[in-house]
């Protein structure tokens, strides 16, 4: 089925009132979380039906509008525990306690460090992603993905961990640290480096 | 019924974006090292849906797939999903439906 050139159509009040009907709070997941924003309602179709047409390019560029980046200048953290963020679950399911930090579960989707072998593939691999350098292009794109993915891929499966405060800014710095230091255990040295590891 | 539980199973929310499909619209994907069924499949439907009810390892119990259900829009950062709701029914409904024609393995058995 190709699904043409059609904006999206507002949730039917019947389906709207049977998801209300159907949860209900939980600690912190509370039903506020079934209210959708523009860009969630714009994604909740199936992959074969989303369209690229001048709504979802306005969406992308508010989203890549609304990207905030540290305000010392400074991307960088500390790998260490930039691995632990990645290496962690918990964090806004209706079971987790709020007065602990969440994690960004990183792994769940990627492979990062090759020493984890439990890692998910529902995106892409990130090991070596340090090979990428540090110019202020790769670490302006790499905070972007981080902070908010649909800023350049609208509709991506991952998380926005800056724009919906899923990670604080120092967790950001760290994970960014994780993916781009050169000892970051992401990028081991490979056969033949000379790097000094 | 099997509308609403697709509209619900491409639904966005929460504050990690997460639906169903999130996980469950891909073949050959896994989180972890869990493998996900693609739910939209025929195949992989009737494998999934046909092991519930099963033995949850882990837990010492048999659940249900109202029990599994429950569990993923926990994971998913959702709100409590109520046992029996028309939610709950209609993703059962929609499964069942993508799932016609395949063979029931239950109980299974569950890490």
């Amino acid at each position: 089925m190709v699904w043409i050139g059609v904006a999206p159509v507002a949730l039917s009040e019947d389906l709207a009132s049977v998801i209300h009907a159907s949860f209900s709070d939980s600690g912190q997941a509370t039903l506020l979380r079934l209210e959708q924003d523009p860009l969630q309602q714009r994604c909740s179709q199936p992959r074969d039906e989303r369209v690229d047409d001048d709504i979802s390019m306005a969406l992308r560029q508010e989203r890549l509008n609304a990207v905030v980046f540290p305000e010392d200048g400074n991307f960088l953290g500390d790998w260490q525990r930039g691995a632990a963020v990645a290496a962690s679950g918990r964090g806004l399911q209706s079971n987790d306690d709020p007065s602990i930090a969440n994690g960004g579960n990183c792994y769940a989707c990627h492979q990062l460090a090759p020493t984890e072998v439990a890692y998910g593939t529902l995106g892409p691999s990130l090991t070596q992603y340090g090979l990428r350098g540090q110019s202020d292009a790769m670490l302006r794109y790499t905070w972007t993905k981080l902070w908010d993915t649909h800023a350049f891929n609208l509709c991506s499966h991952m998380p926005r961990f800056g724009a919906q405060k899923i990670l604080t800014e120092q967790q950001l710095k760290d994970v960014m640290a994780f993916l781009l230091d050169p000892n970051s255990s992401v990028n081991p040295p490979t056969e033949g480096s000379s790097s000094a590891h | 019924m099997y509308a609403i539980g697709e509209e619900i199973f491409f639904y966005r929310a929460g504050p990690h974006d997460f639906s169903c499909a999130t996980c469950h619209e891909q073949s050959n994907k896994r989180i972890r090292l869990q493998q996900l069924p693609n739910l939209t499949e025929h195949t992989e439907v009737a494998e999934a849906y046909g092991s519930w009810p099963a033995y949850r390892m882990s837990q010492g119990l048999v659940r249900t797939m109202g029990w599994r259900l429950q569990d993923c829009f926990r994971q998913q950062r959702w709100p409590g999903l109520t046992f029996g709701s028309e939610v709950s029914i209609a993703l059962q409904t929609y499964m069942a439906v993508n799932a016609a024609g395949g063979v029931m393995t239950a109980p299974g058995l569950k890490r």
